[in-house]
């Protein structure tokens, strides 16, 4: 046996049962596990300092982006923007890398810089980053443009952005409000149709005021509305193009026609119509106008709301003796009670984009509320609770709520909360106003 | 030139003049409540445009001079700015925006591991890939490593007597007999209040994080790596969440509450962030 041979036969087995062993018993080749179940629950502290721009005009523009980026994060509850007197790096440079030490400093945990420049053309270009602080690394970088006056839709497209990276849900900040503005005493109360940005900037009438507005709803594809307009002899359902300002009406019917609500996809829109005491939904094509009688039931039958892919349809009915939920196909077959039983009355279905959850208003003993369920009627969960709570209507990512809220005496305002609960706020725009409609996201 | 007038303006014509009028002043005649055109008055409010442009003309940031392993940063106000990168020309716009290019990849650190090693008490950590020795293996066989005493081993043998130290940690645990109950514990209680889940947001309970991060001696992190990178990476609650608990890894440190001399038991730890229950 050759000298090689004999090591193979009798060390190197015994050589590699040593190794096994040994390397079982070695502490040094198994990472430590640690498991970590619980967590601190708060508002992501973020700095954004003012963008930089090279000459006066873009230095304002910079610090009005900041401005809005800051108030739109900090509305949506996930984020608390630090104070820019606590910056310690000033000047940035988009170009750049932060001082990244700078930032732990005063513990921000994630940073947005930017710059804004005036192109030749005129246009503003806006670009930005987004940084994990503590990682020491870019998480996002995009340049918007547009012209001038169209800053604040930048700031708003950035907030998108930055929510979506940081949060991992979509984004919701540019975005519109169509809503009715109430003024004057309540006896001779005046309701104009009136929008405004999420963040109640730009608020805009789009009627006059000479007759009374009531439900508007925002097509989820375009700028275009379908709302009821009542005057003293006549309650009829319009469609709106905000852009255009060119409206019609769906059609004449016999009885008091109302709550319209658009399909998903644009084309028809269900309504209720009233006609002695029995009212019925009924879905009308907006190309051919023919309409189709969704329910025949001797109750009252409203608010229809499609599921987002608009194979279902949530509505309204006190068929079974009070006000409660109910979900049927879009062409009215297979209605079934969602809403459990004996817990109050559910009235205001809202079908979220997102299909999870069905957003209501409940009343309860002598509260109102606004919650929301799934659309098998399982995991109710009550938002807000009020003396008058009502109307609720999605943002377009479906994990925020807009609703109207009154209090005893005292006139209506719109409140948005989001789908926790946990942060419910008075939105941003400083008058009376009810019945709020979310627009799906510009383009 | 009275008779031809007079003439002219016979009954007929006279009947004639007045339908016409009649005519055209019914134009002018509004139906009440029919046509809602005329009824409603509204202004149009447009949406103005925002046009994306691509992101080719970021710049990739400069690296600034990061010193990975400075427990303090030199204040170097002003004093190290970055040289410009390279202007480059304007893309024509595009219609959507894309993602600016990563800053350049950091320069590696400069830790010398070997060198730290040296200076530390036993046990030295052990090389990736040892050669083979027999005589130490043959001792290894003689003289198993031994637990060590005091709370370790008790916890290594009896398992985790909190719910924290679940089992799938208790293998790992038992392992890294080295470590002792407190520090684990001190770990825990570190990460805990740097771990800030987002439990607002649509999938949150489902969230489950792995990072491995490899430490120095002095208990700073060399790297962390979101060992589930590929798949969170591609889904946006994931990868956020991912970042989050990268983050707090990173501000743990320095991981003082570890012993030195136990360094080759720690030198590579897993946290498992668990939504699941801190969203609960």
């Amino acid at each position: 046996m050759r000298p090689g041979s004999l090591f193979a036969a009798l060390i190197l087995p015994f050589a590699l049962a040593l190794a096994v062993l040994s390397g079982s018993a070695s502490p040094a080749t198994a990472a430590v596990e640690v498991n970590i179940n619980q967590g601190n629950v708060e508002p992501l502290p973020i700095a954004i300092p003012p963008f930089a721009g090279r000459d006066q005009r873009s230095q304002n523009v910079g610090a009005q982006l900041a401005q809005v980026i800051s108030s739109n994060l900090q509305r949506s509850g996930f984020f608390r923007p630090l104070d820019p007197n606590s910056f310690i790096e000033r000047n940035l440079d988009v170009s750049v890398q932060p001082k990244f030490e700078d930032w732990k400093v005063i513990n921000a945990q994630a940073l947005v810089n930017g710059s804004v420049t005036t192109e030749a053309d005129g246009r503003l270009r806006v670009d930005f980053r987004i940084w994990d602080v503590y990682n020491g690394q870019q998480l996002q970088g995009l340049q918007f443009l547009s012209t001038p006056e169209n800053w604040r839709r930048i700031a708003h497209k950035i907030s998108d952005v930055v929510y979506k990276r940081l949060t991992g849900e979509e984004g919701y900040f540019d975005t519109r409000i169509v809503f009715v503005a109430e003024s004057g005493p309540k006896t001779a109360r005046v309701k104009r149709l009136a929008i405004m940005d999420q963040d109640g900037a730009n608020p805009s009438y789009l009627t006059d005021g000479s007759y009374m507005v009531m439900t508007p709803r925002f097509s989820t594809t375009d700028q275009e509305i379908t709302y009821m307009a009542l005057r003293a002899d006549s309650a009829r359902v319009y469609l709106f193009n905000i852009e255009t300002a060119r409206q019609e009406t769906i059609g004449d019917f016999p009885g008091v026609v109302f709550a319209p609500r658009f399909s998903p996809d644009g084309a028809k829109v269900a309504f209720s119509v009233d006609r002695a005491g029995n009212s019925d939904v009924y879905l009308m094509d907006l190309r051919s106008r023919q309409s189709t009688r969704l329910t025949n039931d001797p109750s009252i039958d409203t608010s229809p709301s499609f599921s987002p892919d608009g194979t279902r349809i949530a509505f309204n009915s006190d068929r079974g003796g009070s006000p409660q939920l109910y979900v049927m196909n879009a062409d009215g077959s297979g209605a079934r009670r969602i809403s459990p039983p004996g817990s109050g009355r559910y009235t205001t279905p809202v079908w979220s984009p997102k299909g999870d959850f069905i957003a209501f208003t409940k009343q309860t003993g002598g509260q109102f509320h606004i919650g929301v369920m799934r659309p098998d009627g399982s995991d109710e969960r009550i938002l807000t609770t009020s003396y008058l709570d009502e109307g609720p209507t999605w943002a377009p990512n479906g994990r925020v709520l807009m609703f109207f809220r009154e209090t005893e005496g005292g006139a209506s305002r719109l409140w948005t909360v989001d789908i926790s609960g946990r942060n419910a706020q008075l939105a941003p725009y400083p008058s009376a106003g009810s019945d709020p409609a979310w627009s799906p996201l510009l383009k | 030139m009275d008779r031809v007038r007079s003439a002219n303006l016979t009954p007929a014509l006279i009947a004639s003049a007045a339908l016409h009028v009649a005519a055209v002043g019914a134009g002018f005649i509004v139906w009440p409540h029919d046509t809602p055109t005329v009824l409603m008055k509204a202004s149009a409010v447009p949406v103005t445009i925002v046009t994306s442009a691509p992101v080719a003309d970021i710049r990739p940031a400069v690296e600034a001079d990061v010193q990975e392993t400075a427990a303090v940063p030199e204040p170097t106000p002003e004093a190290v700015p970055a040289p410009p990168a390279p202007v480059q020309a304007a893309p024509a716009p595009a219609p959507t925006p894309k993602v600016a290019p990563a800053p350049a990849p950091k320069p590696k650190p400069t830790l010398d591991l070997d060198a730290l090693a040296a200076n530390l008490p036993k046990p030295k950590p052990q090389p990736r890939r040892p050669a083979l020795d027999l005589e130490a293996l043959a001792a290894n066989v003689r003289t198993p490593p031994q637990p060590r005493a005091g709370p370790t081993r008790a916890n290594a043998a009896q398992g985790p007597a909190r719910v924290e130290t679940d089992t799938k940690a208790r293998p790992a645990v038992g392992a890294a007999q080295g470590l002792s109950g407190s520090e684990i514990d001190a770990l825990r209680s570190k990460l805990i209040k740097l771990w800030n889940p987002n439990c607002g947001v649509e999938g949150a309970a489902n969230v489950l994080i792995r990072v491995e991060m490899r430490l120095t001696p002095d208990g700073r992190v060399i790297e962390a790596v979101d060992l589930d990178a590929d798949k969170n990476q591609s889904h946006p609650v994931l990868s956020a969440a991912s970042a989050r608990a990268l983050s707090a890894v990173a501000r743990g440190q320095p991981y003082s509450e570890l012993s030195r001399d136990t360094y080759a038991f720690w030198r590579d730890i897993i946290f498992t962030f668990n939504a699941r229950d801190a969203c609960r």
